[in-house]
C-alpha cells in the first residue's frame, strides 16, 4: 500500500510540471492555432542555461526562474517575427500544418546545437537541497518535486489572474476565441498573437529550470515535446486549469504504469492512453476540441 | 522518352559500379543513398503525396529490420526475408495504422509520433540486447550482395513510385492532399485512398528496414526504431521536393554526402543543416530543390504533383 | 457621416461588389436591402475593414477609412454587430461587454456606458456572469449589439440582426435601436433581409442586387414601393 502512495505522490509531482511543461504549447495552440513542437526544446535549452548559468555564478535555479522568463520571453518575440509571422495569414488547417512544420524544423536544430554543444552526456544542477526529501507517514516527497509544484502553482494563478482580471489578458482569449469579431472590438490581433507567442516562449523557461534539477540531457527534448502534446489533447483547448487537471492525469496513469508493469514502461501507459484518446475522444477530458 | 533512357542508362552505370570500383567508401555510400531514398520515399507516398504528414514512419522501418533478422537468422535466403519484411510492416500497419486514419491532419503526425515512441521504448525493453547477422554470412562479409539488393530495392521502390504519381491513383491522392474536403465531395472515397497510400508506404518502409538489416552486421534492436529514422525521411522529402520521384532522391544524396562530410567531426551535424535549410523550405521554397531547378528549366511535368504554391 | 463612393470588392478573383455608393448622414437611420448574397454583408465588412476594397473610398466623418488598420476603425466611432452575433461565447456577458469598449477612451468610461446599456437590455444585468453561449437568440443579439455600443461609437453597424430570432423580439430589439437613434442622436446603418421591419424604423433605405446598388428612397416609400413589395415584403 505504501509503495502504492509512494508511486502515485510521484507521479502527481511529475504531473504538476507534466502540467507546467504543456501550459505554453496550449496557449499558443489555443490563441493562433500554431503546433509548437519545438517547446520540448525550448524547455530543454531552459534547463541547459540555468546549469550553465549555475556552473559559473552557483545562483540557485529557482531564484533563475526570474531571468529565464524574460530573457525567454524577448527569445519569443524576436523568433515569432522572424519566422512565425509570416504564417498569420494563412486559414487554419494550413496555419497548423506550417507552423508544425517549422516547429519540428527547430527541434531538431535545437536537440542538435545542444548535443554539437554540450554533448549527449546528462546533466544535472545539484544544489544543497538536491536530494533531499520531505517524509510525511514514510512517503518521501522530493523538495525538488515539492518546489515543482509550488512554481506550477504559483504561475498558473498568476496566468489565470492575468487573463481574467486584465484587459490584455481579456484580449488574449478574445483572440483564441474569434479572430474576427476580436478585431471588431478594436483588439489588434497581430499583437496579441506576438504577446502569447513570447508569453508561451517564457513558459518554457520556467519548467526548463526545474527540469535542470533532475538528470536531464539533448533527448528529453522529444519526451517533453510528448509530454506536452499528451496533456495538451487531454485537457482539450482553452482551459488553463485544464492542463494542470491534464498535467496530474498524466501523472497519475503513468504511476500506474509504473506500479502495475515496472518503470521501463512509464511512458508507454501514457501514450498508449494518448493513442487512444486521440482516437475516440480527440476533444479531450476537460475542453474543447483541440 | 529521353528521360526513360537516361534513368536507364543511370542503372546500368549503377550496376556496373562494383565490378569496376572496389573501394568499399563508394560503395557504401551509395548503398546509404539507396537506404535513405527507399525510407523517403515511403514516407512521400503517404505525405508528400496524400498530405498525411507521418512523424512515426520508424515504426514500420523498425519492424521491417526485425522481421528480416529474424527470417534470415531462420535460414530464408536475403530476398525471401526482405519480402518478408515489407508484408509485416504492412500487417502492422493495418492494427494500427489504418485505424489511425481517423486521424486528421495535424492530429495524424502527433499521433504517429506518440506510435513511434511506444514502439521505440516497447522494443528497447523486449529486446535490449545486440541483433547480429547469420555468421555464415558474416564470415565472408562482402558489400557486393548488399550493394545488389540495396540497388534493387532502391529501383523498385522508385519505379512504383513513378508510376503512382503517373496514375490515376496518384491524382486521387494528390487531390486528397490539396482539399480533403473537396476530394470528398466529389465522391472520392478518401478513406479507401489513404488505406492505399499508407500500404504502399508501409510497404516501402518495410523494405527499407530490411535493407538496413541485410547491411549492418551488428546493431542494438532498438537502433532501427530510433526517432530519427522518423525525421530524416521528412527533412529529406521535403527538402528535395515533396510528392516527386526526384526529390527524395536528390534529398537522399544531399544528406548522405553532408553525413559523410561531417562524420569525422561533427556526427549530426547534417541533420542540424539540414534542419535549418527545412524551415527555409517550408517558408519560401514548398517545391524543394526540384522546384529550383524546375524554375531554372521550365516547367516539368513531376511539377504538376508538387503541393500548390502558397 | 458615411460616405461610400464607387466601391468596388473582389473575393480573390470573383468580384462582390460593383461600383456601389451611398450615404448616411448624420443621425440617421439608414436601411441597406436585399436577399441572400447580395453583398450587404460584403458591405458592412468593408467599411468595418475587414475586406479591403479594390476600387473607390470609404469616408467616415470626414476621414478615409479604407486606408487604415481594421482594428483601427473602432476608435474613428464605428462600431460593427457582425452576422451571427460573433459573442465570445466561452466568456461572461460582463467580460463581452467589456471587450467591446476595449479601446482605451471607452475603458475610462465603462460603468457610465454600463449603466446606460443595462437601462436599455434589462435582462443583460440580470444574466452578468453567465456565459454568453448559454443565453437565448434573442438575448444574444441584444448582447452583440449592447456590446457594439460600448465603444461609443459615432457610427452602429448592424448585420442581419434578425436571422433566427422570433418576430416579436426583433421587433423590440428594433425599437431599441430606434430609441438609442432618438437618445444618443447615433447614426446607424441596418442590413436585413427581413426588409419591414427595418424600414420601418428608418429614415432611408437603399437596395442592394447581386454587388450593385438598384435603388433607394425613404424609408416609408420604399415600404409602400411596388418593387420592393413584390421582391421582397412577400419573405419578410
Amino acid at each position: 500500500m505504501l509503495r502504492f502512495i509512494q508511486i502515485l505522490s510521484y507521479g502527481l509531482l511529475n504531473g504538476a510540471l507534466y502540467g507546467l511543461v504543456a501550459l505554453g504549447l496550449s496557449l499558443v495552440f489555443g490563441v493562433m492555432n500554431y503546433l509548437m513542437v519545438a517547446h520540448g526544446g525550448l524547455i530543454m535549452l531552459a534547463a541547459y542555461t540555468t546549469f550553465w548559468a549555475f556552473f559559473y555564478t552557483h545562483i540557485d535555479p529557482f531564484l533563475f526562474i526570474l531571468v529565464v522568463t524574460p530573457l525567454f520571453f524577448i527569445i519569443g518575440w524576436i523568433l515569432f517575427k522572424i519566422l512565425f509571422q509570416s504564417l498569420m495569414r494563412f486559414p487554419e488547417g494550413e496555419k497548423i500544418k506550417n507552423s508544425l512544420l517549422i516547429s519540428f524544423g527547430l527541434l531538431l536544430i535545437f536537440s542538435n546545437l545542444a548535443i554539437l554543444f554540450w554533448t549527449a552526456d546528462e546533466r544535472a544542477v545539484t544544489t544543497v537541497y538536491s536530494g533531499k526529501v520531505l517524509d510525511v507517514f514514510g512517503v518521501r516527497l522530493p523538495y525538488i518535486g515539492l518546489g515543482g509544484v509550488a512554481i506550477a502553482m504559483i504561475v498558473i494563478i498568476a496566468l489565470h489572474f492575468f487573463l481574467t482580471r486584465t484587459y490584455f489578458g481579456k484580449a488574449i482569449r478574445a483572440v483564441s476565441l474569434d479572430h474576427e469579431a476580436a478585431t471588431l472590438m478594436g483588439i489588434n490581433v497581430n499583437k496579441v498573437c506576438l504577446v502569447a507567442f513570447s508569453i508561451g516562449f517564457a513558459l518554457a523557461g520556467i519548467p526548463g529550470v526545474i527540469t535542470s534539477l533532475q538528470a536531464f540531457n539533448p533527448a528529453i527534448s522529444f519526451d517533453l515535446t510528448n509530454k506536452a502534446l499528451i496533456v495538451l489533447i487531454l485537457a482539450g483547448v482553452g482551459s488553463i486549469k485544464g492542463v494542470l487537471i491534464g498535467g496530474f492525469f498524466l501523472g497519475a496513469i503513468e504511476a500506474a504504469g509504473v506500479y502495475l508493469v515496472g518503470t521501463p514502461y512509464r511512458e508507454v501507459f501514457g501514450l498508449i492512453l494518448f493513442v487512444l484518446i486521440l482516437m475516440f475522444r480527440p476533444q479531450g477530458l476537460a475542453g474543447k476540441r483541440a | 522518352m529521353k528521360q526513360f533512357l537516361l534513368v536507364i542508362g543511370i542503372v546500368i552505370c549503377l550496376v556496373l559500379v562494383p565490378m569496376v570500383i572496389t573501394k568499399a567508401y563508394i560503395l557504401n555510400l551509395i548503398i546509404l543513398i539507396c537506404l535513405y531514398t527507399i525510407l523517403s520515399q515511403s514516407w512521400n507516398v503517404l505525405g508528400g503525396l496524400t498530405g498525411q504528414i507521418s512523424l512515426g514512419h520508424s515504426t514500420f522501418f523498425g519492424i521491417g529490420a526485425l522481421v528480416f533478422r529474424y527470417l534470415w537468422i531462420l535460414g530464408i535466403p536475403p530476398y525471401l526475408a526482405l519480402c518478408g519484411a515489407s508484408i509485416s510492416s504492412l500487417l502492422l500497419a493495418s492494427i494500427i495504422g489504418f485505424p489511425a486514419f481517423k486521424l486528421r491532419g495535424h492530429y495524424f503526425a502527433i499521433g504517429t509520433l506518440a506510435l513511434s515512441m511506444i514502439a521505440s521504448i516497447t522494443v528497447q525493453n523486449i529486446f535490449p540486447g545486440v541483433s547480429f547477422s547469420p555468421p555464415e554470412f558474416l564470415s565472408k562479409y562482402s558489400l557486393v550482395p548488399i550493394y545488389y539488393m540495396a540497388l534493387t530495392a532502391a529501383v523498385i521502390t522508385l519505379a512504383l513510385v513513378s508510376a503512382l504519381t503517373r496514375s490515376k491513383l496518384g491524382l486521387a491522392l494528390v487531390s486528397i492532399r490539396e482539399e480533403e474536403d473537396a476530394a470528398e465531395a466529389i465522391g472520392i472515397n478518401t478513406f479507401e485512398y489513404k488505406v492505399i497510400a499508407m500500404t504502399l508506404s508501409t510497404l516501402i518502409a518495410g523494405l527499407g528496414g530490411g535493407l538496413f538489416s541485410f547491411y549492418v552486421a551488428s546493431y542494438y534492436y532498438y537502433v532501427p526504431f530510433e526517432l530519427g529514422w522518423s525525421f530524416d525521411p521528412v527533412l529529406i522529402s521535403f527538402i528535395g521536393g515533396a510528392g516527386t520521384v526526384a526529390g527524395p532522391v536528390l534529398g537522399s544524396i544531399v544528406f548522405v554526402i553532408l553525413k559523410e562530410l561531417f562524420a569525422i567531426s561533427l556526427g549530426q551535424m547534417n541533420v542540424l543543416i539540414f534542419g535549418i535549410v527545412f524551415i527555409f523550405t517550408v517558408l519560401f521554397l514548398p517545391k524543394g530543390l526540384i522546384g529550383i531547378m524546375g524554375m531554372v528549366r521550365g516547367v516539368k511535368k513531376s511539377q504538376a504533383l508538387l503541393p500548390k504554391e502558397r | 457621416m458615411l460616405e461610400v463612393r464607387q466601391v468596388d470588392v473582389h473575393y480573390g478573383d470573383i468580384q462582390a461588389l460593383w461600383n456601389v455608393s451611398f450615404r448616411v448622414e448624420d443621425g440617421e437611420i439608414v436601411s441597406l436591402i436585399g436577399s441572400n448574397g447580395a453583398g450587404k454583408t460584403t458591405v458592412l465588412k468593408t467599411i468595418s475593414g475587414i475586406l479591403s476594397l479594390t476600387k473607390g473610398s470609404v469616408t467616415i466623418g470626414g476621414i478615409r477609412s479604407d486606408t487604415i488598420k481594421a482594428y483601427q476603425i473602432v476608435e474613428h466611432g464605428v462600431s460593427l454587430v457582425p452576422e451571427g452575433r460573433r459573442l465570445f461565447r466561452d466568456m461572461t456577458v460582463l467580460e463581452n461587454l467589456e471587450l467591446g469598449g476595449y479601446i482605451a477612451r471607452s475603458r475610462l468610461n465603462k460603468d457610465e456606458n454600463l449603466r446606460w446599456i443595462f437601462q436599455m437590455f434589462p435582462v443583460l444585468q440580470q444574466r452578468i456572469h453567465q456565459l454568453a453561449g448559454t443565453l437565448s437568440g434573442g438575448e444574444q443579439q441584444m448582447l452583440a449589439i449592447a456590446r457594439g455600443l460600448m465603444s461609443e461609437p459615432k457610427l452602429l453597424l448592424v448585420d442581419e440582426l434578425s436571422l433566427g430570432l422570433a418576430p416579436l423580439i426583433v421587433k423590440h430589439i428594433y425599437m431599441t435601436l430606434k430609441e438609442i437613434n432618438r437618445s444618443k442622436k447615433m447614426t446607424i446603418l441596418i442590413v436585413e433581409q427581413n426588409v419591414r421591419l427595418a424600414l420601418e424604423i428608418s429614415d432611408r433605405g437603399y437596395i442592394i442586387e447581386n454587388g450593385r446598388i438598384t435603388g433607394e428612397g425613404k424609408g416609408s416609400e420604399l415600404l409602400k414601393s411596388d418593387k420592393v413589395k413584390t421582391a421582397y415584403l412577400a419573405m419578410g
